[in-house]
């Protein structure tokens, strides 16, 4: 047998001892520095809500805000252009001057008491 | 071992440390499970010395846990990064037995007599340990990665930071002063073992 293969039969031999484990205190210290080093898990914060998002949320979101706005315009469209042939509508006239005749002639109060006796 | 360890996960290293850099202790089980015997182990080949290897060992790992978060798949293989930084640190403890002088430090021996006077027949594979130890630190490191870990040249490349030819010059060196140091043992042949079984 020359150098070499006696040297790798005594290396051969040597790895054939039964593996060094690693003590139950050594794995013990492994995992209490794995506590302690371990990056805490990143808290994700809640998304922060952009300053429309927090108007129209409530009132039903962008279609709820189209709704809302097409509404407005109608109506003040109507008040400006149409008002004339609002009070022609027969009866129209009636109705709003009994709505003024409550706010005119009563405190808020009567207008309530009124409404809440009307059931 | 006494404590239970995951050794059977199939996940792989990286998503192991990603897991754990995401705060699963468990991952850091599995991937102690896996890696902590071999990191041991070779600590405990390079420096003889049990109490130094499980210092050398734990070192290992904490470097292992910190790097966890940054590591990056596919970069470089978990064991190969593992033994560099194992070897790292144990030539660091041997240097530093070096400097303050300490007495019998394995490598500084160089006494093959001694290890020759330590020869008693079931002591053999301690004589070889004893021998390999005197080895310069490089020769040692190839010698033992490449016998003991049974990684390929190209790998004890990397770990050493080196090319494969300069693997290989380490190698063929360690083996011949091996060979003087230990050409008083007879390697075991199969016969002796079958009397050995024989016997008992």
């Amino acid at each position: 047998m020359n150098s070499k293969g006696h040297i790798e039969a005594l290396l051969r031999e040597a790895r054939g001892a039964p593996a060094m484990m690693p003590s139950s205190g050594l794995v013990a210290r492994v995992l209490a520095d794995a506590a302690e080093i371990v990056p805490a898990p990143a808290r994700v914060p809640p998304p922060k809500r952009a300053f429309w998002a927090r108007i129209l949320v409530p009132i039903g979101g962008p279609v709820g805000a189209l709704a809302l706005a097409a509404c407005a315009a109608i109506g003040v469209f109507m008040g400006a252009d149409y008002a004339d042939e609002m009070l022609s509508i027969p009866g129209f006239e009636s109705v709003l001057a009994g709505l003024t005749d409550y706010t005119d002639s009563t405190t808020p109060f009567d207008t309530l008491t009124l409404l809440m006796t009307e059931g | 071992m006494g404590m239970a360890l995951d050794t059977q996960s199939a996940e792989s290293d990286a998503s192991l440390l990603a897991a754990f850099a995401r705060g699963d202790q468990s991952a850091a089980r599995a991937l102690t499970g896996r890696h902590l015997p071999r990191v041991f182990a070779h600590a405990c080949r390079l420096l003889q010395d049990h109490g130094e290897a499980e210092d050398v060992a734990q070192e290992a790992m904490v470097k292992l846990w910190k790097i966890a978060p940054s590591w990056r798949a596919g970069e470089a293989q978990l064991s190969t990064w593992l033994y560099r930084v194992t070897a790292n640190a144990a030539t660091d403890r041997l240097r530093k037995r070096r400097t303050v002088g300490l007495e019998a430090a394995p490598e500084q021996a160089d006494n093959a007599p001694s290890v020759e006077a330590g020869l008693i027949a079931d002591d053999r594979q301690r004589t070889i340990h004893a021998a390999v130890a005197t080895l310069p630190e490089r020769q040692r490191n190839a010698l033992v990665l490449r016998h003991f870990e049974e990684l390929s040249n190209p790998d004890i490349a990397l770990v050493l930071g080196t090319s494969v030819e300069a693997v290989e010059s380490l190698l063929g060196r360690a083996r011949r002063s091996l060979a003087d140091k230990l050409s008083h043992l007879r390697p075991v042949s199969r016969r002796d073992k079958q009397k050995k079984g024989a016997r008992t």
